[in-house]
């Protein structure tokens, strides 16, 4: 996969030239240390390395890097998501309802679902685009909404009794892959493709960039909001897919964990949080290293409730060292 | 130019006839029992909401505002309940230690130029890992009779938290009011560039800031503990919309360089009143995010509506003004 810059202009080829070893820094930085945590906690820990543990992994990165890429496509035109954790969560119990009360199979289930996550991601993206206020805010704003509506009409059900189908997809494997990991690498190759062919991909990279310049080239910027939340929306419900597949059932908390790695996953990989830049393999090895770090703790023996204060400190540390890089870098 | 100006009256009519309208509707909602409980509620939402408002007031942002107050209750319930130490200093550490952790996010902020979203999302996270690392999850119960008394205590009639968010609201105008660093504040928030160059260390200035912020919020902790009778690491965990519901529904930009005190106090109370009112209209705890976010979208949405329209307006009576200008001077031309 290969590394998205901001778009560039005929003039500044060195400037192209040199961002782009800039991007290369910065997926070989998260690649190395995707390789010492993992060599790391194989030797403090050798049962890393049994086929259960490394299936678990499996599963939690799937998860874990769509969740990652749901928040990236927002990235990308420097806006956040607050309500992807929501939007998973509607997404996850109304296939789950749709499958134990309506008795629908699960691919009809699962089309639902996404179709439900773009419907709500849309929502947010056209309140952004429409009313000109602070994206935060609306996004804040509709995380709290979408809890409400989804904690309001199911009052807290779980949806346990799911297509015998859809647990045989998170459990099964093919050629000794999972079948979910098979999946969100198909998921990531396509988002790739997006930023890196698409028209619609490298104009939500300018606007990212630079949304007035954007606006004054002709790119019509409302519509790329409104598709990049919605994008973001269908990521967000396709990771609620895989997680109640691997899981077996539906509940209001199933991305009550997201927030946090969402945004550290595409940050540790090099995309920029102001916008206009993304690296989709970057955000990849973000993601599973968050997840062999969660891994590792458990295996080391460290208090699950230690975890956050390690993703907080892991996210810190990357924020710094990455100002710091660039600061050397970029002299003024 | 505090924003105390930016007209808070639409906002004390809305309330006054949501008021009006459950209270005909419901003789208990202004009973002694739900006014004490909302008036309570009100109070807290009032210093946590403070705690984000001088934040955004300097154009930053804190989502660490809930996990400082829960590592502030941790602590103080700690060092009480396990070591015995006297309520007072216990109390006095856990609000060092809140202001400590705000410090240390403003200096991380302005020592790096990295944004506060990003920046306190991560520091959030450590301070509520601590939260639970520490205590693994469990609360507090054994916490001394004289930090309970100060829970139930009510000076001139009020409850202690009411008093509090009093005092933290008087300080917080005068400040912007009457002080020369509010106003660096406010500078620091709305005109960064400027604020440098008139010789405003902005770094400081920012440093200082989430920390005053972390002190309010350990202290809004401290207070919920007190009554509730119990040190919870839970405390702070479902603060994130309601610390930046007060202030944006009082009118505060997220742009910083203004903190509408009055305002703040208000959108308080009316969130306040409505997560009260939903327990009288019988709708369960389930929906009680909804609101909260209509209410944020719909005042937001007000806002910004009316600044569009006052910019129309100036637009139209620039361009009236210039109109009337180039007519006298052509007139004179031709009468000369």
């Amino acid at each position: 996969m290969i590394e998205h810059g901001r778009p560039a202009t005929t003039t500044a080829a060195p400037l192209v030239r040199a961002s782009r070893s800039l991007l290369a820094a910065d997926a070989a930085g998260i690649a190395v240390a995707v390789l010492v945590t993992a060599t790391a906690i194989w030797m403090l820990a050798p049962a890393f390395a049994s086929p259960y543990n490394l299936l678990s992994i499996a599963k939690a990165v799937a998860v874990l890097v769509t969740v990652a890429l749901a928040q990236m496509t927002v990235l990308a035109i420097g806006q956040f998501n607050l309500s992807l954790t929501a939007i998973g969560a509607a997404a996850g119990l109304w296939a789950g309802w749709l499958m134990q009360e309506v008795g629908l199979i699960w691919p009809a289930a699962a089309v639902a679902g996404i179709t439900l996550g773009v419907v709500t991601g849309a929502v947010q993206g056209i309140v952004i685009a429409r009313s000109g206020i602070n994206p935060f805010v609306v996004s804040l704003a509709f995380a709290s909404i979408y809890f409400g509506l989804l904690l309001g009409i199911s009052q807290g059900t779980p949806f346990g009794r799911l297509d015998p189908g859809f647990a045989s997809i998170g459990s099964g494997s093919v050629l000794g892959f999972p079948i979910v990991s098979i999946f969100s690498v198909a998921v990531a190759i396509l988002i790739d493709l997006v930023f890196s062919y698409t028209i619609a991909g490298r104009q939500m990279l300018a606007v990212g960039a630079n949304p007035r310049a954007a606006t004054l080239s002709g790119i019509r910027v409302r519509r790329l909001v409104v598709s990049a939340h919605a994008l973001s929306g269908a990521l967000a419900a396709i990771a609620a897919m895989i997680l109640v597949s691997t899981l077996g059932s539906a509940q209001a908390s199933l991305g009550a964990t997201w927030l946090l790695p969402s945004f550290a996953a595409p940050v540790l990989g090099g995309t920029l949080l102001s916008g206009g830049r993304v690296s989709v393999a970057g955000t990849v090895l973000g993601a599973i290293f968050l997840v062999l770090l969660s891994n590792g703790l458990v295996l080391v023996g460290v208090s699950d409730y230690w975890y956050q204060s390690f993703l907080g400190v892991v996210l810190l540390a990357a924020l710094v060292l990455d100002h710091g890089r660039r600061a050397v870098m970029e002299p003024a | 130019m505090t924003g105390l100006d930016r007209g808070p009256v639409g906002l004390a009519l809305s309330i006054t006839a949501i008021v009006v309208c459950l209270s005909l509707a419901f003789p208990a909602f202004v009973g002694p029992a739900n006014l004490d409980s909302m008036l309570f509620a009100w109070s807290i939402l009032i210093v946590v909401a403070f705690a984000q408002a001088i934040v955004l007031g300097a154009g930053d942002m804190s989502l660490a505002v809930g996990a400082i107050a829960g590592l502030s209750v941790v602590v103080a319930g700690g060092l009480m309940e396990s070591h015995q130490i006297p309520t007072l200093i216990s109390v006095v550490v856990a609000l060092a230690v809140a202001a400590g952790c705000g410090g240390l996010n403003g200096w991380l902020i302005g020592r790096t130029g990295l944004s506060s979203f990003i920046v306190t999302l991560a520091t959030a996270s450590v301070y509520a890992g601590v939260t639970l690392g520490l205590t693994s999850g469990l609360p507090y119960y054994g916490l001394p009779s004289d930090f309970l008394a100060a829970g139930s205590w009510t000076p001139f009639g009020l409850p202690a938290a009411t008093v509090a968010a009093a005092v933290v609201s008087a300080a917080l105008w005068a400040l912007f009011r009457y002080v020369g660093f509010g106003r660096q504040i406010l500078a620091t928030g709305s005109r960064r560039e400027a604020a440098v160059m008139l010789g405003v260390d902005v770094a400081s200035v920012r440093m200082v800031v989430h920390a005053v912020s972390g002190l309010i919020a350990g202290a809004a902790g401290l207070l919920l503990a007190a009554r509730v009778g119990a040190a919870q690491p839970t405390i702070g965990e479902e603060w994130l919309l309601i610390s930046f519901a007060a202030p944006i529904i009082g009118g505060t930009a997220l742009a910083g360089g203004s903190v509408p005190v009055i305002g703040t106090i208000l959108g308080a109370l009316l969130l306040t009143i409505v997560n009260n009112a939903l327990v009288f209209l019988g709708v369960t705890a389930y929906w009680s995010q909804l609101p909260s976010g209509l209410i944020i979208l719909v005042a937001v949405g007000l806002d910004r509506a009316r600044q569009m329209r006052q910019d129309r307006l100036d637009r139209q009576a620039r361009i009236k003004s210039a109109l009337g200008a180039a007519r006298s001077s052509i007139i004179q031309e031709l009468s000369t």
